[in-house]
């Protein structure tokens, strides 16, 4: 289990970023890099000049607005309250460059495929080593002229080759696009047996069965939290194990580990799931004979 | 009234009465085909009017850009189905359109035929029948009007015509009253490409694999695929929330009765279901409908009847 306060965490501008314009982030929870079920959870604030091509990656992500608006274009428009699963190998965006500045939360995690998520310290190494030989311009990494290898590249799929030293292949996508929910429009349920606490359930996805849902707590009632994902609270205050809650405190919760909310004011918390690691498929990357056919000329 | 286990051969399935109230040219000479075939489920609960049946689209269909005040799902059997510009969804895929989500316009190019089921999604609106559209459309043609393009167009005196979309136009005749939208719980359809998921064993039924293929809204609507292996004997069961079954591939015997490629099981919650003997193998497109359980509907009845 991991607890994290977003009032507690620093605030850094990521030189990693391989899009275009500048990101505040804070990183609050963690996974474990050798682990196929490896996460990056936190809060992202995007200035109005950000820009992404239309791309896709090879993991998933669940993405919150909390302010201001994302617009990607033909896959709708994310404004306060809106949240996006992204699932590993579906192309989304563009995106931006939008109108004054966009507070997000965003859970980036190893999907279906098993190809694990890469952290932000191997970025920022393949970052720094791909800076010395082209440039990044609004998402896309154009490699100098003099230097070998293929002219343009989406600059997440050149930062992650450089990284893992192979050619990144896309998992096959299991939807034809994000699936963009508005939790402000479902209706609560009660949780049978629970006074006080209700629940919506917005959706479940993937093969691994990815949930994504949210509580609504009456003061003195409970929560207890299990199954694996990042439980993030959208608003109220209350106990949380040994210490206290409140806006944007965040938990991390593994397979079989449980967490108790209790809440002294009305309070809404949502999970974004994550998949059992069991799960996940075993990756195997491609034979050599597919990646001489892969080298870009 | 409290429904039975229903079973239907594809022939036990009955041509619809009615044209589609949206296509281009519904009234017009050379109209493109819109063929529906769909089986007489009975729910056993005098709301929910479901529609499955079997749909065959031909090349040319047209439907504006629009929304339903029903759940829908589609399942491509053959060819090709046109879902927006840009946007196709291809045999053996299958799309979630949920209440009040936008989608189209429709430009069919080539035939398709789909596996379609509508019902009354969350928000409870009545889904009007075939007969209650046939005789709004019909009343609608007495008032001056004609449908053209997926618009009732009713002239004016002044040359001009007053433009309605034509399912709203139907359904408010029927009803007499405005159509109402539930705001989209999704901001476009769910379009799932079943081809690039795994298939899981489902420990509850041996000799059953699963592609889940989506879990949908407060109520858990969900879609799924079994494929289940030859010789496989699916236990004798009491479900917790009503299922449709369809066959898609090979056959199943149930009671006595072959089903078929297209045939389908309709079972309520609470009853005990016979065996489902498949000897040869087959696969079927499950959807579980839990807001369908008579409880949670009679629940979410009063929630309505409170908050209005």
């Amino acid at each position: 289990m991991q607890i994290a306060h977003g009032d507690e965490t620093p605030v850094f501008n990521d030189a990693s970023s391989v899009r275009g314009g500048k990101v505040d982030k804070q990183i609050l929870l963690s996974g474990d890099p050798a682990s196929p079920g490896n996460f990056k959870f936190g809060l992202f604030g995007q200035h109005a000049d950000f820009y992404s091509p239309r791309h896709r990656h090879n993991f998933c992500q669940f993405r919150v607005q909390i302010s201001g608006v994302c617009d990607y274009a033909a896959n709708g428009k994310m404004t306060p309250g809106t949240i996006a699963f992204m699932p590993e190998g579906v192309y989304y965006g563009p995106q931006g460059p939008d109108v004054g500045e966009s507070y997000t939360a965003t859970v980036q995690f190893g999907g279906p495929s098993g190809q694990g998520y890469v952290t932000l310290e191997q970025k920022n190494v393949a970052k720094a080593e791909l800076d010395k030989i082209g440039v990044f311009e609004k998402g896309v990494f154009r490699r100098n002229p003099d230097v070998p290898g293929k002219r343009n590249m989406d600059g997440f799929e050149a930062v992650w080759e450089q990284a893992m030293g192979r050619p990144l292949i896309y998992p096959d996508a299991q939807y034809g696009m994000p699936v963009l929910m508005h939790p402000e429009n479902f209706e609560w349920l009660p949780v049978a047996g629970a006074d006080g606490l209700e629940i919506k359930t917005l959706g479940s996805f993937t093969d691994c069965q990815i949930p994504c849902a949210t509580w609504r707590l009456q003061p003195g009632a409970s929560l207890t939290a299990k199954g694996r994902g990042i439980y993030m609270v959208l608003s109220g205050q209350g106990v949380l194990q040994d210490g206290e809650f409140r806006r944007f405190t965040s938990v991390y919760l593994d397979t079989g580990e449980t967490a108790r909310f209790k809440a002294r004011e009305v309070s809404e918390i949502l999970l974004l799931g994550l998949p059992d690691v069991a799960e996940l498929r075993t990756y195997s990357p491609p034979t050599a004979a597919v990646e001489r056919q892969l080298e870009p000329s | 009234m409290s429904a039975k286990i229903q079973t239907f051969r594809f022939e036990e399935a009955i041509g619809r009465a009615v044209k589609s109230t949206r296509g281009r040219g519904v009234d017009g000479a050379g109209s493109p085909g819109l063929n529906v075939v769909q089986f007489p489920i009975d729910t056993g609960l005098p709301d929910i009017n479901l529609r499955f049946g079997f749909d065959q689209i031909g090349d040319g269909f047209f439907t504006p850009r629009h929304r339903h005040n029903f759940d829908q799902f589609r399942y491509v059997v053959s060819g090709a189905m046109n879902l927006a510009k840009g946007l196709d969804l291809h045999e053996g895929e299958c799309v979630h359109v949920p209440e009040g989500t936008y989608y189209g316009p429709l430009n069919q190019k080539g035939p398709v035929s789909l596996l379609v089921i509508q019902f009354p999604g969350p928000n409870g609106a009545y889904r009007i029948s075939d007969t209650e559209k046939s005789a709004a459309m019909d009343a609608l043609k007495a008032a001056g009007g004609f449908f053209e393009d997926g618009v009732y167009k009713l002239p004016k005196p002044d040359g001009h015509s007053l433009n309605r979309d034509s399912y709203e136009a139907v359904w408010e005749q029927h009803n007499g009253r405005p159509i109402t939208y539930s705001k989209p719980r999704y901001e476009t359809p769910i379009v799932m490409r079943p081809q690039a998921f795994r298939w899981t064993p489902d420990p509850a039924r041996p000799g059953v694999e699963i592609k889940r293929l989506g879990t949908f809204n407060e109520h858990g609507t969900s879609v799924a695929l079994w494929r289940v292996a030859p010789g496989t004997l699916i236990p004798s069961e009491i479900l917790a929330a009503p299922e449709l079954r369809c066959v898609v591939r090979g056959e199943a015997l149930y009671d006595g009765k072959v089903i078929d490629a297209k045939g389908v099981f309709y079972i309520p919650e609470g009853l005990r279901t016979d065996p489902i003997e498949c000897p040869n193998g087959a696969e079927f497109l499950v959807f579980t409908l839990p807001m369908y359980a008579r409880v949670a509907w009679e629940a979410a009845k009063a929630r309505r009847v409170l908050a209005a």
